[in-house]
């Protein structure tokens, strides 16, 4: 389980788990609550709006509204907490981001490296065809074969790093 | 033909044989790391939830009282301060995958067209008296020689890659995993006050409220009701693909030293397709 940093939270809990584990439990009661509140809307909304219960429903309706907003007030409560166990979470990926990163760029290098190796496949073709040209006592083939050379090793040179 | 050059020639046969002997066992193809890769990076739904998940304020506020709205307002804020911090794990991941893609591809192994260079300058020597068989030979030979240089040197970096980035890529993934899961719990207290106040509001109206109010009321009631659905079901395929890509990557980890076996491509294909199709949902 990760720690949380210092400072990350003020909710005096110490894992974003734990955090995570609060703030389900104010959504379960805030559920709990909307569970009745929707009980008590249906019975309102069977009374008759004029005459003698009038003002009995009104009241009624007042106190739903007041717990409604209970309910809206700890869902937000619950969802400031979720908020907390987030940042806490991404507060601990500084090192494995950077590390993943770093990777990354050396991998990009390799592949830049790998181009390099399409340059020198020229190279090989070359040597090959130089070594066939003087075991066979072809001049021609030798001076061909050494143009490809020439020009592999140019391309070779021109895709490494500057010198430093 | 010399007797010589015969000689020479039959030895070169004899040279290229060998070669193509070694290498008999083909190279393992990387094309399922590279789809399982490709495939990875595009990290489906991700973005969108959490950038929905920076937003929640503006979507509630029509709905909230005024003392939740104080607190949401303050939650509005630190959330978008951290939204950067959120996007760039997620960045971090793609632009690994990204490259393992890239270092998997077979684009940067295919040197025909430099072989093709070579092969032209070799031809024109042909009327001196190296024949075209020969020229096709010392092709031959090139392309297996640089295949097999080219091949071992693929399969050492992707290993390494893989390798080394395992473990901080499972720490990212996870932290991800736990993102969305809490951007889904958000999303539902979200929910919950939107759709309940409606709930509420529509079933405790007083039998003479306007009838056009409730009507409406009723409608917006319904297409909130559609829209949250839909998203119920975005943060869970984004949450099943997180996994897919974690465990697909573990076990392209687990499996460094067999990648040219069938079973190992199988599986990864198999991660690869799992990923996609997951993906694939969350596009619709």
């Amino acid at each position: 389980m990760m720690m949380m940093s210092s400072g990350a939270s003020d909710n005096g809990l110490s894992t974003p788990a734990e955090v995570e584990a609060l703030a389900d439990q104010l959504s379960a009661f805030a559920d709990t609550l909307h569970a009745r509140l929707a009980i008590e809307a249906a019975t309102i909304g069977a009374m008759p709006a004029t005459g003698a219960k009038s003002a009995a429903r009104a009241r009624r309706r007042e106190q739903l509204a007041a717990m409604l907003d209970a309910e809206q007030v700890l869902r937000q409560r619950a969802n400031s907490l979720y908020q907390d166990a987030a940042g806490a979470v991404v507060a601990t990926l500084g090192q494995p981001q950077q590390e993943v990163l770093r990777l990354t760029a050396a991998a990009e290098e390799k592949i830049r490296k790998i181009t390099l190796l399409g340059d020198a496949t020229g190279l090989v073709a070359g040597l090959v065809a130089l070594a066939g040209g003087v075991l066979l006592r072809q001049p021609t083939a030798v001076v061909a074969a050494l143009e490809v050379i020439r020009t592999q090793v140019r391309a070779v040179k021109a895709g490494l790093p500057p010198k430093k | 033909m010399s007797l010589r050059a015969l000689r020479l020639y039959l030895l070169f046969i004899l040279f290229v044989i060998t070669l193509a002997g070694c290498a008999s066992t083909p190279p393992a193809s990387l094309a399922e790391v590279r789809a399982f890769a490709d495939n990875s990076a595009s990290l489906g739904g991700y973005a969108e939830l959490a950038r929905r998940y920076r937003d929640t304020y503006e979507r509630e506020r029509p709905y909230l009282s005024p003392a939740a709205d104080k607190l949401a307002r303050a939650s509005d804020l630190r959330r978008r301060a951290v939204y950067d911090d959120f996007v760039n794990v997620q960045k971090a991941v793609v632009r690994y995958m990204q490259t393992l893609s890239l270092l998997a591809g077979d684009a940067r192994y295919d040197l025909a067209p430099r072989l093709d260079e070579v092969d032209a300058s070799l031809k024109a020597s042909t009327e001196s008296g190296l024949g075209p068989r020969h020229a096709t030979a010392y092709i031959g030979m090139t392309r297996l020689l640089t295949r097999a240089m080219a091949s071992s040197y693929q399969q050492r970096s992707v290993g390494a890659l893989v390798r080394e980035g395992d473990a901080d890529l499972q720490t990212l993934l996870e932290a991800m995993s736990t993102l969305t899961r809490l951007y889904a719990k958000t999303n539902e207290n979200e929910k919950k006050t939107v759709l309940g106040l409606l709930d509420v509001e529509i079933a405790s109206a007083p039998r003479g409220t306007d009838r056009l109010v409730l009507v409406l009321a009723k409608v917006h009631l319904q297409n909130k009701t559609a829209e949250y659905k839909l998203l119920d079901k975005r943060y869970e395929l984004a949450a099943q693909g997180l996994t897919k890509v974690a465990q697909g990557h573990k076990k392209l980890r687990d499996n460094l030293e067999h990648l040219g076996n069938a079973d190992t491509r199988a599986m990864v294909a198999g991660y690869a397709s799992d990923v996609a199709i997951i993906y694939e949902g969350l596009r619709e």
